[in-house]
């Protein structure tokens, strides 16, 4: 296979995906637990504990050890691919290939979200109160991301798209039969 | 603005919500063209059943408390404060107090009375 720019960028962009998804993204998660529980111990804020904190420090343990593979096995991934590349490996670092392995990148993530949800209803059931309060001031797409970052993810789409879109790619775009 | 509701209060949640509107809309706490959270994000702050803050907001649009503008969002009415003044449930409640009493003083029994209501209250098929 030559070695072409789109090629370059392909696994520039591989790479990023995968230190992004599984080693910044899970140290930004880990950290921001940890720094909760540290600054919130169970012993001053048991409401914020409806399970005990061994069970917690558990499931953190469990995500960490799996983000972990995951980055190891994204980085042989991306690595053979540079140097064995598709002629020779019988095109196994296909987008089908990358595709998988980004559903394998999110299953962590799927896994925060369903303890979070489990977490959240527990304590809900722990909340003996009668009042409830809420802000009357709408939440936008801004309120949840920073603009920086949501800039950053366009440009990301952009660079992805105009790769695929290349004469030279490698790489093909289906288009869908009707 | 916070919104506050008691679960346990005798008043039921959709009018402790119109309620709050209304009075933060004559306070000045909310002004005309004030965005207001969507339904699903309101239920789920005071988690309630998405159609409770669904029967307050089309009951608040219905008094021109609030209006909604498609995909954009609901928004306090630029007649809000007027339109906050006007309690249609009291009205109600006079008029039929006055009517009620007319026709007890006209002789018609409760049970009449009663009968010739739920006559008039079946459900309308449009």
């Amino acid at each position: 296979m030559p070695y072409t720019l789109s090629y370059f960028v392909f696994y520039l962009v591989v790479l990023s995906q995968v230190l992004l998804l599984s080693f910044y993204l899970p140290r930004t998660v880990l950290r921001r637990l940890r720094r909760v529980i540290d600054e919130h111990p169970p012993s001053t804020y048991p409401k914020l504990y409806p399970m005990s904190i061994e069970v917690v420090e558990r499931g953190l343990r469990r995500y960490r050890i799996m983000n972990l593979l995951i980055l190891l096995a994204g980085l042989a991934l991306v690595f053979a691919g540079i140097y064995a590349p598709s002629a020779d490996m019988l095109n196994w670092d296909n987008q089908a290939v990358l595709a998988l392995y980004a559903c394998l990148q999110f299953s962590p993530m799927l896994l925060v979200e369903r303890s979070g949800l489990k977490y959240y209803r527990l304590m809900r059931k722990a909340n003996v109160r009668t009042t409830r309060r809420a802000d009357l001031q709408p939440r936008r797409l801004l309120d949840f991301v920073s603009p920086a970052f949501l800039g950053l993810a366009i440009l990301a789409y952009r660079a992805v798209s105009t790769t695929l879109r290349q004469p030279d790619s490698v790489f093909t775009v289906a288009t869908p039969r009707c | 603005m916070e919104i506050v509701i008691d679960i346990d209060d005798s008043v039921p949640l959709f009018t402790q919500l119109i309620e709050q509107i209304k009075k933060a809309v004559l306070s000045d706490t909310l002004s005309p063209g004030d965005a207001l959270p969507s339904i699903r994000q309101l239920a789920n702050d005071l988690d309630l059943n998405n159609k409770t803050v669904a029967k307050a907001y089309r009951l608040l649009e219905r008094d021109s408390v609030i209006q909604t503008k498609g995909y954009r969002g609901t928004f306090i009415h630029p007649e809000a404060k007027a339109n906050s003044t006007v309690d249609l449930n009291a009205w109600v409640v006079t008029t039929l107090t006055e009517t009620i009493t007319a026709f007890r003083d006209s002789g018609v029994t409760d049970s009449e009375i009663r009968i010739a209501f739920g006559h008039l209250m079946k459900p309308r098929h449009t």
